[in-house]
């Protein structure tokens, strides 16, 4: 009954019941009373005392069956309302408001219980995407949320570990492409260097080449000049050769005239000569006849003495005469002869004056070739000079954006360097060495590390820049 | 006694004749040859209009024949009445030898040479063989003979 009472009547069946109650104890209290007026004397004071009693003793019970489940249902809502979820709610088996409103509370309770638990599952979450994000903005893109969320939660959970993932796999290609972009503008600077040294070496080159050509174009207007030179001599010489030619015809003509004067007074000899033969005859005979004519020619034979010594003189000097035009006429053949050989090594020369000429003038026409040739090659040497100087003037450009394009990936390496990724930051390669591949060790190299050495090789870049 | 020589050369050696046998010294003149003649004539020429056989001397004398030359000469000789041409290289002079420096040619020379030298006569270091004009003659087979 009063588990009836308090557990399971409705609040106004309570009262119904108490009034019931209430209405018994007062009737009988009334019927008492009665009873008290019609004589039941102390009876009806015992029962009155006793439904007093009851009354008392039916508010006092009541009350407490009443309030105690609501009182403390109040407390319980209070700390219910306060947050506390754990103490147990009683009365819930109560089929009264009580029971009602503690199942409600219940249900208040275990929706605050949920909530609590969704907020603290919200919390993990909100505390684990806050220690992510926290992680995030210091730079760690390696982190990932490992424990799993509620599954409401856990599509967030791989939401962030994807974005992270995805931020950190994208800062990780920046990070290679910088990598790449700065072995490539280490390539680009060395290959600018070379290039400047060989533009250097061009330009050098030129220089020589160019002076080389001055010289050889001074040295083939000189054959030029010494070729017209020689031209004016071989004319001389020609006309020398020529003179010479003509005085060599006059004298082998004088020659002749002398070899011709020499004949007649050869042929005039030999006709004294005869002259004197025929005058010795003569005087033999005169002889001969003086000596037949015995004494009477003694003066005869004296005269044909005479006569045949005067032949004789005359045949001596004859003689002589002939000798001398023999020694005249030999010399003369001789100098016939040499006139002759001097003839024809003038004609030789004249020859070898004509094909020097035609040589000189091969020579001259090759000279001026060779000079229009050195004009050329002087203007292509200009015009490659002027390239070559182009070509500098270019490569300090490419020389400038190069060092523009480290510096700039220089920052960006800072920038990602700044992030610890989960392939690691791979500056750690000098930039001066060859293609530097990220290197995928050093994830737990202290990023500060990669700053001076960044730095470093900024600094030394810059001494090889100035250095050109 | 005292002979006059005509002295003459036919290359190197030189003889003489007798100068009252020559009648005439006279220049070369090309002969006309004959036919079937001996070796020693070497033909006619002609002498102011007589026929002068000339006797080539040197052939004559065993010293082969002479090529005719201009200035060579011919002696006209008389010999035996007839006038005979002795064709030599050249007259050198008149001698005048003494019968005592005429010396007889060697016996060892041989019967023809004795024959024909009348003797060898040295005159300025030379040796003169002063010829036999008869001899010269005797075997002569010219056609015609001419008085002197």
């Amino acid at each position: 009954m009063l588990n009836w009472f308090e557990k399971t009547a409705p609040i106004r069946a309570k009262f119904k019941t108490l009034l019931f109650i209430h209405g018994a104890l007062s009737a009988v209290a009334l019927g008492a009373s009665c009873y008290a007026v019609y004589g039941g004397g102390t009876a009806a004071i015992l029962v009155s005392a006793a439904a007093f009693v009851l009354t008392i003793v039916t508010v006092l019970v009541s009350g407490k069956l009443i309030c105690d489940p609501y009182v403390n249902t109040v407390v319980r809502m209070e700390a219910l309302a306060r947050g506390d979820t754990k103490s147990p709610i009683q009365f819930t088996d109560y089929g009264d408001c009580v029971g009602r409103m503690t199942k409600a509370m219940a249900v208040f309770r275990d929706n605050a219980e949920n909530i609590e638990a969704a907020a603290a599952v919200q919390e993990l979450v909100v505390s684990a995407l806050a220690g992510g994000l926290e992680q995030l903005s210091s730079g760690n893109l390696s982190y990932t949320i490992d424990e799993s969320f509620s599954k409401d939660y856990e599509a967030l959970r791989h939401s962030f570990n994807q974005a992270v993932a995805g931020l950190d796999g994208s800062l990780g290609r920046v990070s290679t492409s910088a990598q790449a972009v700065l072995a490539g503008s280490s390539e680009i600077r060395s290959a600018s260097e070379d290039l400047s040294r060989r533009t250097e070496q061009q330009a050098a080159s030129l220089e020589e080449t160019a002076a080389a050509m001055t010289q050889v174009a001074g040295m083939v207007a000189e054959s030029a000049r010494n070729a017209n030179d020689v031209r004016g001599a071989i004319s001389a010489a020609h006309r020398d050769a020529t003179d010479g030619t003509s005085v060599v015809k006059e004298a082998v003509s004088a020659m002749g005239a002398i070899e011709k004067s020499a004949q007649e007074i050869s042929t005039i000899i030999t006709v004294i000569d005869g002259i004197a033969f025929q005058t010795n005859l003569l005087a033999l005979n005169a002889g001969v006849e003086a000596a037949r004519a015995g004494e009477a020619g003694k003066g005869f034979a004296v005269v044909a003495n005479e006569v045949r010594a005067l032949a004789q003189r005359s045949a001596d000097a004859a003689k002589d005469i002939k000798a001398l035009i023999t020694t005249s006429s030999s010399q003369v053949t001789q100098g016939v002869g040499l006139v002759g050989d001097t003839g024809k090594m003038l004609d030789r020369i004249l020859t070898k004056i004509a094909d020097v000429n035609t040589l000189i003038g091969e020579m001259a026409a090759s000279a001026e070739a060779q000079a229009a040739n050195v004009q050329q090659v002087n203007g292509s040497v200009t015009d490659m000079d002027k390239m070559t100087q182009q070509n500098a003037a270019m490569v300090e450009e490419t020389t400038a954006a190069a060092r523009n394009l480290a510096g700039e990936a220089d920052e960006l390496a800072e920038l990602v360097a700044r992030f610890k990724l989960s392939s690691g930051n791979g500056f750690v390669a000098p930039r001066r060495a060859a293609p530097a591949a990220a290197k995928p060790a050093n994830i737990s190299k202290p990023r500060a590390a990669s700053l001076p050495v960044s730095g470093n090789l900024a600094l030394k870049s810059e001494e090889d820049w100035t250095d050109f | 006694m005292k002979h006059q020589l005509l002295t003459f050369c036919i290359g190197e050696q030189f003889l003489g004749v007798d100068i009252m046998a020559v009648r005439e010294i006279r220049a070369w003149a090309p002969t006309t040859l004959i036919p079937n003649a001996p070796e020693h004539i070497k033909g006619v020429v002609n002498l102011r209009g007589s026929v002068l056989p000339v006797i080539d001397l040197s052939c004559r004398l065993g010293w082969g024949r002479i090529d005719a030359q201009e200035r060579h000469v011919i002696i006209v000789v008389d010999i035996g009445g007839s006038l005979h041409g002795l064709f030599v290289d050249a007259v050198n002079d008149i001698v005048t030898v003494n019968n005592q420096d005429l010396q007889s040619p060697p016996a060892v020379a041989g019967h023809k040479a004795v024959d024909l030298l009348q003797g060898v006569a040295s005159i300025d270091d030379r040796m003169v063989m002063l010829l036999t004009l008869d001899k010269l003659v005797e075997h002569d087979d010219a056609p015609d003979r001419i008085a002197a």
